[in-house]
């Protein structure tokens, strides 16, 4: 094939792609394009606790509660939670439902201008307030706590430092070990001056955040995800999903300021955490502290996380219990692929429900 | 201490204006005569209390500060060339991935055989964003590129920053809070929720 014919199909094919959106378009009415809007299906909830912008969500039970110790689920502060609640066929949250666990949830919401001064320890008061309202509703003096991302590594650092407050931890996707060249973050943080962002910004702007994680996969994220989208623009059911994704991908609140000069500066960094020298709270967390069962979930293609940088947490802690569960899939497909949801989340409910009624 | 010459320089010439400028003395009699003259003689106080005081200090009012203020237009120009030279890099980086990727997929394209299974077109495109995402992945774990990237973020920080100093120095003189004093009651501010709820904390335990 000559060159000039590459540039042929290149054009036949693009041709035919837009061709086909503008068709769908034109219908209007019919079912691909019409009514779709990206709504999240979110499965309801109601607040049950509010401290400054921070919401602590219950979950209306969808079966008989069969699981006695309730959960907490906490997710990064550079997202938003729903992720984990997308839709109902890829709701991380209904799986746990469907096993009759009880279930919660931290809303993060949007800090305002004021909380660029609020630290990783403030986030873990945060958390540290909502388990003592779930403590306080359930009766029982642990509860079992679920961290993904970001939100996994504040979860670490939580039951570390309040370690007779947590049953048991599950741990998706979280940076632990920041020393491994892997993730693409790990190389970048180590030239990106994050003193020059917080003194500038003050809270690190959601826009700035987002460019970053475009940049990750320039070609993937702002080309080939748009064409794959036009090549299945007839099936109303990916064309759904795809709005809900789009939604919140740029749904990104802004960061605390000090919590992300912290987090890269002490974790990306000096890797404090696992080197047992990151001060909290004015207290120095160790993992030695956390003697909960451990489950560690990874996603074997993850490029934002990579798997070294999370299976290391369970030679680090002093739990008895521990385990590592991994699924062929990236970063986010891990909450939201369906093979994850047909094969994987029904096994991490029940080594939670399982961990939660063995004797401690 | 007043500058007495400066102040008999600026009088003669509000007399010399007084005869070139007849309006400025109105015909007796004119309807409003007297709160013409009230408002004269009144500008007139003003004008003296100002060109009374000596040229020092009206240099202090009126040009020390648009030197400065010229002087920091000039620094934020000169960080916005910065930050074009970085994106130039940045860009130049990019621009070379994308033709080299693009001139790879067409000679793969043209090398392969042709299977019939497949569209050639989309088969064209696979390989291009094979290619591109391969190359890109490499340029993003340069380090000679990742510090180009580093430099970029904290060129536009700096036009940030620039730009930020100006508005302050602004709101500063129009008696406005300015950033930096209003960070510094969000600090406080801080400081005091965070005493307020460990207090709250310990009298619940």
């Amino acid at each position: 094939m000559s060159s000039a014919d590459w540039f042929k199909n290149i054009e036949r094919a693009m041709t035919d792609w837009n061709k086909r959106l503008a068709e769908e378009i034109a219908k209007s009415g019919s079912p691909s394009v019409s009514g779709l809007n990206g709504d999240i299906d979110l499965t309801p909830s109601e607040v049950v606790y509010v401290k400054d912008r921070v919401k602590l969500l219950h979950y209306t039970p969808i079966t008989k509660s069969s699981v006695r110790v309730p959960l907490l689920v906490v997710c990064a502060l550079v997202n938003r939670y729903y992720i984990v609640d997308l839709e109902r066929n890829l709701s991380v949250i209904r799986r746990y439902l469907e096993r009759g666990i009880d279930v919660y949830i931290i809303d993060w919401g949007d800090p305002a201008p004021s909380d660029r001064y609020e630290t990783i320890g403030d986030e873990v008061d945060y958390i540290d307030a909502m388990v003592d309202v779930i403590r306080e509703l359930s009766g029982l003096k642990k509860i079992n706590l679920h961290g993904y991302c970001m939100g996994g590594t504040l979860s670490v650092i939580y039951a570390s430092m309040h370690p007779g407050k947590i049953r048991n931890l599950v741990v998706q996707a979280a940076p632990i070990d920041f020393s491994t060249n892997e993730g693409i973050f790990n190389l970048w943080a180590r030239y990106i001056d994050a003193d020059e962002i917080v003194d500038t910004f003050g809270n690190v702007p959601a826009s700035f955040m987002n460019l970053g994680f475009l940049l990750v996969n320039p070609v993937g994220l702002m080309i080939d995800k748009y064409v794959k989208f036009y090549e299945k623009i007839n099936d109303k059911e990916h064309v759904q999903n795809f709005l809900r994704m789009e939604k919140w991908i740029f749904d990104t609140p802004d960061v605390p300021g000090e919590s992300y000069r912290q987090f890269l500066n002490d974790l990306f960094k000096k890797n404090l955490l696992v080197k047992g020298e990151l001060v909290v709270n004015d207290v120095r967390v160790s993992l030695k502290e956390l003697r909960a069962p451990v489950l560690s979930l990874v996603a074997d293609h993850d490029t934002l996380i990579p798997p070294s940088s999370s299976v290391l947490l369970n030679e680090l802690v002093s739990s008895r219990v521990k385990k590592i569960m991994r699924h062929p899939t990236g970063h986010v497909g891990l909450c939201v692929s369906k093979n994850a949801h047909k094969e994987f989340w029904p096994l991490v409910a029940d080594w939670i429900a399982k961990n939660s009624t063995r004797k401690e | 201490m007043k500058d007495q010459s400066f102040e008999s320089l600026y009088r003669s010439w509000f007399n010399l204006s007084k005869t070139l400028f007849p309006f400025l003395s109105p015909p007796k009699g004119f309807p409003a005569e007297s709160q013409l003259l009230d408002w004269q003689s009144e500008f007139e106080k003003i004008s003296k209390n100002i060109l009374g005081l000596p040229p020092s200090s009206l240099m202090e009012i009126g040009v020390v500060p648009s030197v400065e203020a010229y002087k920091d237009y000039l620094d934020l120009m000169s960080s916005q060339v910065e930050l074009y030279r970085h994106s130039a890099d940045i860009w130049t980086k990019f621009s070379t991935v994308w033709a080299e990727g693009t001139q790879a997929a067409v000679s793969r394209v043209a090398s392969e055989t042709a299977k019939s299974d497949v569209d050639p077109g989309k088969r064209a495109y696979n390989a291009w964003v094979e290619e591109l995402e391969r190359r890109f992945d490499i340029l993003l774990r340069d380090e000679e590129f990742t510090t180009k990237l580093g430099s970029f973020v904290s060129s536009y920080l700096e036009v940030k920053r620039r730009s930020d100093g100006i508005m302050e120095r602004n709101c500063s003189r129009m008696n406005i809070p300015t950033k930096s004093e209003i960070n510094g009651m969000y600090k406080k501010l801080h400081d005091l929720e965070k005493k307020v709820d460990k207090l709250s904390r310990t009298g619940k335990s």
